[in-house]
């Protein structure tokens, strides 16, 4: 491809572009904001995971996106192709390119899983002997090649999803709207769908967008994330950015499910009551090699130190988190100490 | 036979000759209720599946949303029927007359039984696609379907298994109807047993034609229950 054929990079970079989109409700003379001016850009390629709490517009946001819902304010662009504003006729078309799967997986009872897979091949026109191929490659894609002629509910949840990831795929879309897809499953289940979606983003190249209200989700997989509450988004950034700086209170609520966070007032209480030492809170980052030299120097100083509680994990590669030292030593070598520290990471005194 | 009953004085035969009745009335007879009922399935199974299907599309929320229509249907669906049928065939006389170019006889009882099953069959489907998983419309829309499509080729047959046993259990009442029409000069089974058992107080006759109808019900309900079991797999 010559240089001058290729688009803008822009267009060719940008797989959604959504620009002050608000969806609203009407209910009676109730109007209900289920998403309220929100923009985002996801890059073609990436994971990018939507998550918050139950009615945050998470879905009612993917469901803009393929057009099941119509946008009430705003534009959106898929594969710089317009999808506010469409006619449903447009939608169709439009829709053949974006594959989307379901918590409750939404399969047809009434068809095999070949012939739930093959349904979307109907409906983009493709001709019998073709059909029948793309459905056993991507059978044995999801690692079902063998179970082509059982119908749905003969099937594990992780397997239906496995048809659903499936079904969602066979007309090649360039982009996958996951919404809530592991939420029914099992931990280790999930584990295995996280996998295959992983797989899809890799080995096909195709742009996901995962939405759920699970921690673990993101952190397996995201690239980048986008937090929601009450239709507007509060924090989006890469994940290990967001994660491990969070900066709104629903951000932090969802990093304390996978990483123990500062100790509260409570906790702080229960710390000091165990040890008397002087307690403070550092915060982790990847990379920072400060930390351990202070720490290095402490005895130099008459003072040592004891780990007492804290959190790491790690995202993307890179690990994040928090400790409580508790710190023992005189008064003015604590000071220079703590001073110290303070220079390399952010250190909060833990009071109860 | 009016003068039997009129003059009162012959006792009712309880006596049947068989071989004289079954070859000359009740086969004919049983032929033609088949007859009424199969066209009245057909042509009403078609029409109650077109209105039960718009009844359950035109709903809110749903891929054919339509208040107005949906209004429309719901209130001639409820003005039908709770007519009693027996009502609803004098009634529709002078209409049947311009359709069918007469009140009496089968065919005039098929336009009356199809009217009924139509609005009562349209109801059934109605009811039964209700229990379709929305979901699984929402996937088919999300893949690019056309509403046509996903009516034919996702509602129904997702709707397939309870569809088959509420066509079943409207064949029943078609069956039933075909016997009423008999009352009405329209024939089959229904014009045998009060013709030849009720108003020659033949009990015997009435009995035999009472007996044939339990069979081919249970004949129906057996086909029904078989058919629906195959497409549920259960
Ligand atoms: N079709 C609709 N009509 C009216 N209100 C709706 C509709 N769909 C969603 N809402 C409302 O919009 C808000 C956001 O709903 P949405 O389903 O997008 O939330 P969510 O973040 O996906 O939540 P969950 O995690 O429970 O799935 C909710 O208050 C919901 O009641
Ligand atoms: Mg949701």
């Amino acid at each position: 491809m010559s240089v001058a054929s290729t688009p803008a990079p822009q267009a060719s970079e940008d797989m959604v572009v959504i620009e002050n989109v608000s969806k609203v409700f009407k209910s009676g003379k109730e109007n209900l904001t289920a998403v309220d001016n929100v923009s985002l850009t996801v890059r073609r390629g990436e994971i990018f995971a939507i998550i918050g709490y139950s009615g945050a517009g998470k879905s009612t946001l993917v469901r803009l996106i393929n057009g099941l819902e119509s946008v009430s304010e705003g534009t959106l662009t898929v594969a710089g192709h317009r999808i506010s504003g469409q006619k449903e006729s447009a939608l169709r078309e439009a829709r053949q390119n974006i594959g989307m799967i379901f918590q409750q997986f939404n399969l047809m009872n009434s068809r095999t899983i070949a012939g739930n897979i093959e349904f979307p091949l109907k409906v983009a026109g493709w001709d019998k002997a073709k059909r029948r191929a793309r459905v056993q490659e991507m059978l044995e894609f999801v690692g079902l090649g063998d179970r082509a002629k059982y119908y749905p509910d003969q099937l594990s949840g992780g397997q239906k999803q496995r048809v659903g990831i499936a079904r969602a795929l066979a007309t090649s879309p360039s982009l996958l709207l996951a919404d809530e897809s592991t939420s029914a499953l099992d931990p280790e289940t999930t584990q295995e769908v996280l996998g295959l979606l992983k797989k899809v983003n890799d080995e096909l190249g195709i742009t996901v967008v995962v939405i759920t209200h699970e921690m673990d989700v993101v952190s397996s997989i995201a690239d980048r994330v986008a937090v929601m509450e009450k239709g507007k988004v509060v924090e989006m950034g890469n994940v290990y950015d967001v994660f491990s700086n969070p900066q709104t209170d629903v951000a932090r609520r969802f990093v304390s499910t996978t990483v123990k966070q500062a100790p509260n007032a409570f906790e702080a209480a229960e710390l000091k009551r165990r040890h008397r030492g002087y307690l403070v809170n550092i915060e982790i980052t990847e990379g920072n090699t400060g930390i351990g030299k202070v720490l290095s120097y402490l005895g130099n100083r008459g003072v040592h130190f004891n780990i007492v509680q804290g959190g790491l994990e790690t995202l993307q590669g890179k690990s994040y988190g928090n400790l409580t030292l508790e710190l023992l030593g005189d008064i003015t070598s604590l000071d220079a100490v703590v001073a110290e520290l303070a220079t390399v990471t952010t250190v909060k005194e833990v009071r109860s | 036979m009016s003068l039997n009953v009129a003059s009162g004085k012959l006792v009712a035969a309880n006596t049947v000759d068989w071989n004289e009745f079954i070859p000359d009335k009740l086969v004919p007879a049983i032929f033609d209720t088949v007859y009424m009922v199969s066209v009245t399935m057909v042509i009403a199974g078609l029409l109650g599946l077109v209105i039960g299907a718009l009844l359950y599309t035109t709903r809110q929320g749903n891929i054919l949303q339509n208040r107005p229509v949906n209004i429309f249907l719901n209130l001639l669906v409820n003005f039908v029927r709770p007519i009693p049928f027996i009502i609803l065939l004098a009634a529709l006389g002078p209409l049947t007359s311009m359709v069918v170019g007469t009140r009496l006889g089968v065919n005039a009882a098929i336009f009356a039984m199809c009217f009924a099953a139509t609005f009562a069959i349209a109801r059934i489907v109605e009811q039964n696609m209700v229990s379709i998983d929305p979901g699984v419309i929402e996937a088919a829309r999300a893949m690019g379907a056309s509403k046509l499509r996903i009516l034919f080729t996702v509602m129904i047959p997702e709707a397939l298994g309870p569809l088959i046993l509420g066509y079943t259990f409207l064949i029943i009442g078609v069956v039933d109807m075909s016997a009423m029409a008999g009352y009405v000069g329209g024939g089959g089974l229904g014009k045998v047993a009060l013709v030849d058992g009720y108003q020659r107080f033949n009990d015997l006759i009435t009995w035999a034609v009472v007996l044939v109808i339990i069979v081919m019900v249970q004949l129906i309900q057996l086909i029904g229950n078989v058919l629906a079991r195959k497409v549920l797999r259960r």
